[in-house]
């Protein structure tokens, strides 16, 4: 079986721990949570997950910049990132998917459908083994 | 001004039609006159006493009188450009040095025999050209007057023509003057012994024929003022010549000075009317003067108060944006006095980025383009940044820039905290949404364990009410953005037929459960609109979602599409209860919900039509709904197929493209 690592990244705790039930629905999928931040680079950088999960709206660093971040290091330049937010209107969406996102997806999500909506907008650029 | 004088009242004698008060003053003095004239002819021939200074006085004011009347005739014809005018303006010129030459050679005046080498005939000479010359200008004023291509009125001076007409006139008395001077012995005699003899009766008896002839011509054209009045200088002439060198005998009786009072009058009439007509055309311009200078003191009093009482920033600047004029208003609105800001550059208070922007908007304006709008931020003199939407025009005679600025930076904050409340509200309402329904739908499933049925349907009741909350947190939040004009349109080809067959399928489940099902029309045509496909799914589903909702178990929803050719109609059709008759106007206001009759839960907001009303009419199409035929009701939507709508994606992909 072949492991699906997925990076969630939210500053808010009850989302984390939603987020991973509802991913580990899919027995493929293994998932380690960040409140993110700089942490949430490194974490990534060091655990080289095959996706990242990101909410949009967060404290100090927002989505965006760090998806800035993790494409200006090249350790994480290549990893999928895929927005998971409040704020998905038609603009935004063209807003996050032009900064290089792979997909957006919103808030509130159906639990039992949210693994296989991950997978869906990054297994095109997962790359091959 | 002036030409709004001549173009627009038609003062002048020579065009001002004669009117019935002008025609009887002029019939009463020829009436007065003629009897005059008639009482006077059996007396013409009673000698008087010599009175030597009548012909000094007497020919002075007519020379003086005929040259201002030619003067003022020469002035208008400058500014008519009426060559019968002109001609008219050198009879008089004839007429006043012609009575100079002839004062000038009466015998017994100056010297016994006269001045200028006359001989005993010539003075009689004199008169009979004289006399003679008048008549003629006056018929070439009539044959002149009559031709229609006088160009327009002018301020230029017709200075050839003029000069010509002087010149002409000069040498017709010059030689004239030389023929019945030095050339008197080629003329045949008309005094004999110093009485009139039978040269003199023939020559004036042509005189007179020319003057009638001159009066006919002017008796049948007699339309304007001037030509009334010319008409009865005639008649003037015609008594004139009459007594003074025909039914009198010699010169000093009662023919000799009667027919030269009438000549004085004759002289006269045109030069009180014209005199007359200058005073009314002065008092009128002057009128008129005093009139536009009071509109203009109105018209700038109102300008200034409008600058000084304006609430927003007026600037008048020159080309390089300094500024010329400032309104009070720049005190309230950037903390400078007017006085603080004449003079400088619009640079030193524009913020830097904005400068660029602002220079283009001038630049632009004075290439021709029409009125300016732009937005600029302005440095306030407290360090605040301030905000101000102009409107700005360049006045090419001025060379101004004139603008207009309305400070907008408390609506932009505003407008700034409402977005900001939008994306706020949108975010926290959403988050703890997320957490219960997915903690919810994670234990409803079963994920968690297996649940005691009893639980399993309250956490089902818990999940429904969970979605229930997210869509009207969704439909507040749509509708708060719509109000704002803060919902996007990603407008995009959208295939018709397939977006109502996921919709379909997106709501069978939903119909499952009231008992109806949803089908697409077989008899849809193929259509593509220009819509945002999520935005038109979700006003679709709306009313996919209220059939359902009002359609009786058994029954079918039904939705189709119609190709119109420029615009394509979709309908969603039910079998329920119809829209009752008070609810038929306020179907699409916000919060307006059918009661329910049959205690079945509706659901919903009272937002959705409103929303997919709003939505309908920013994708430029109509919504609207109709009884159906045999029960329900049918809602339509019309949108401009796409084929019809490609040229606007096109002006809207280059607008943005532009910028």
């Amino acid at each position: 079986m072949n492991a699906y690592r997925i990076l969630h990244i939210d500053d808010d705790p009850d989302i984390r721990e939603i987020v991973k039930y509802s991913l580990a629905l899919d027995p493929e999928i293994i998932v380690k949570s960040s409140d993110g931040g700089m942490a949430a680079v490194e974490e990534a950088a060091s655990w080289s997950p095959d996706a990242i999960l990101m909410d949009v709206m967060m404290p100090v660093i927002d989505g965006p910049q760090l998806l800035s971040h993790l494409r200006d290091d090249e350790r994480t330049a290549c990893i999928p990132v895929v927005f998971l937010t409040a704020r998905a209107q038609s603009r935004e969406v063209a807003h996050f998917m032009s900064l290089g996102a792979a997909g957006v997806l919103a808030k509130p999500f159906d639990p039992l459908t949210l693994a296989k909506s991950v997978r869906a907008c990054t297994e095109i650029q997962r790359p091959l083994a | 001004m002036a030409q709004r004088v001549v173009a627009e009242q038609a003062v002048f004698l020579a065009t001002a039609p004669a009117g019935p008060r002008d025609r009887r003053l002029a019939a009463g003095v020829v009436g007065v006159s003629s009897v005059i004239f008639l009482a006077l002819i059996p007396f013409a021939q009673q000698p008087l006493p010599h009175v030597w200074g009548f012909i000094p006085i007497y020919e002075s004011a007519i020379a003086f009188s005929d040259l201002i009347t030619a003067a003022i005739l020469l002035i208008q014809f400058n500014i008519l450009r009426l060559r019968a005018l002109l001609a008219l303006a050198c009879g008089y010129l004839f007429t006043a040095l012609m009575a100079i030459a002839h004062a000038l050679t009466f015998p017994g005046l100056f010297s016994p025999t006269g001045l200028l080498g006359a001989g005993p005939q010539s003075t009689a000479w004199l008169y009979v050209f004289w006399h003679a010359g008048f008549p003629i200008a006056v018929m070439g004023y009539v044959l002149l007057k009559d031709r229609t291509d006088a160009p327009e009125p002018s301020f230029h001076p017709g200075g050839r023509a003029l000069l010509l007409g002087i010149g002409s006139i000069l040498a017709a008395v010059v030689g004239l003057t030389i023929l019945a001077t030095v050339g008197e012995a080629f003329l045949p005699d008309v005094l004999s012994r110093g009485a009139n003899g039978m040269g003199l009766i023939v020559t004036v008896s042509a005189d007179l024929a020319l003057t009638f002839l001159a009066l006919l011509m002017l008796w049948r054209r007699s339309h304007s003022v001037l030509d009334l009045w010319l008409t009865v200088v005639m008649c003037a002439w015609l008594f004139d010549v009459s007594l003074s060198a025909l039914f009198n005998a010699k010169r000093f009786d009662v023919g000799f000075y009667a027919g030269r009072s009438y000549g004085f009058l004759a002289a006269s009439f045109v030069l009180f009317v014209l005199l007359r007509e200058t005073g009314i055309l002065y008092a009128q311009l002057a009128e008129l003067f005093e009139e536009e200078h009071r509109e203009h003191r109105r018209e700038a009093e109102e300008r200034r108060r409008i600058f000084e009482t304006s609430l927003d920033l007026i600037l008048v600047a020159d080309r390089r944006g300094n500024f010329l004029r400032v309104s009070p208003s720049s005190l309230a609105i950037l903390g400078y006095r007017p006085e603080e800001m004449i003079g400088r550059s619009g640079a030193d208070f524009v913020v830097a980025d904005d400068l660029a922007a602002a220079r283009d908007e001038m630049r632009l304006a004075r290439r021709g383009k029409e009125m300016r709008n732009f937005a600029t931020r302005y440095m306030h003199k407290e360090g605040r940044i301030v905000t101000l939407d102009w409107s700005g025009v360049w006045s090419e005679p001025e060379q101004r820039h004139f603008f207009i600025g309305r400070d907008v930076t408390e609506q932009r904050r505003n407008q700034r905290l409402k977005d900001e409340f939008i994306a706020t509200v949108s975010h926290e309402l959403r988050t703890p949404l997320t957490s219960i329904m997915g903690s919810i739908g994670i234990i409803e499933s079963g994920a968690a364990g297996k649940l005691p049925d009893a639980i399993a349907q309250l956490l089902k009741i818990a999940l429904a009410n969970c979605r229930r909350l997210v869509t009207i947190v969704n439909d507040i939040l749509d509708i708060e953005k719509i109000e704002a004009g803060k919902m996007a349109f990603d407008k995009k080809r959208v295939d018709v037929l397939s977006l109502l067959n996921d919709v379909a399928q997106a709501n069978e489940a939903m119909a499952t459960q009231h008992g109806v099902t949803v089908r697409l029309d077989s008899a849809s045509a193929p259509a593509t609109v220009l819509a945002d496909a999520n935005r038109l799914v979700q006003v679709i589903t709306n009313l996919v979602s209220n059939a359902i909702k009002f359609s009786p178990r058994g029954s079918e929803v039904v939705v189709s599409a119609e190709n119109k050719g420029k615009s394509v109609q979709i309908k969603v059709r039910d079998h329920g209860p119809g829209i009752p008759d008070d609810y038929k106007d306020r179907i699409f206001e916000k919060f307006v919900q059918v009661d329910a009759t049959d205690q079945r839960q509706r659901g919903g907001t009272g937002l959705g039509l409103s929303i997919a009303k709003q939505i309908v009419s920013q994708l430029g199409g109509e919504i609207g709904f109709d009884r159906a035929p045999g029960g329900g009701t049918v809602f339509r939507v019309e949108l401009k197929a796409a084929d019809a709508a490609f040229p606007e994606a096109v002006k809207t992909n280059r607008a943005a493209l532009a910028s």
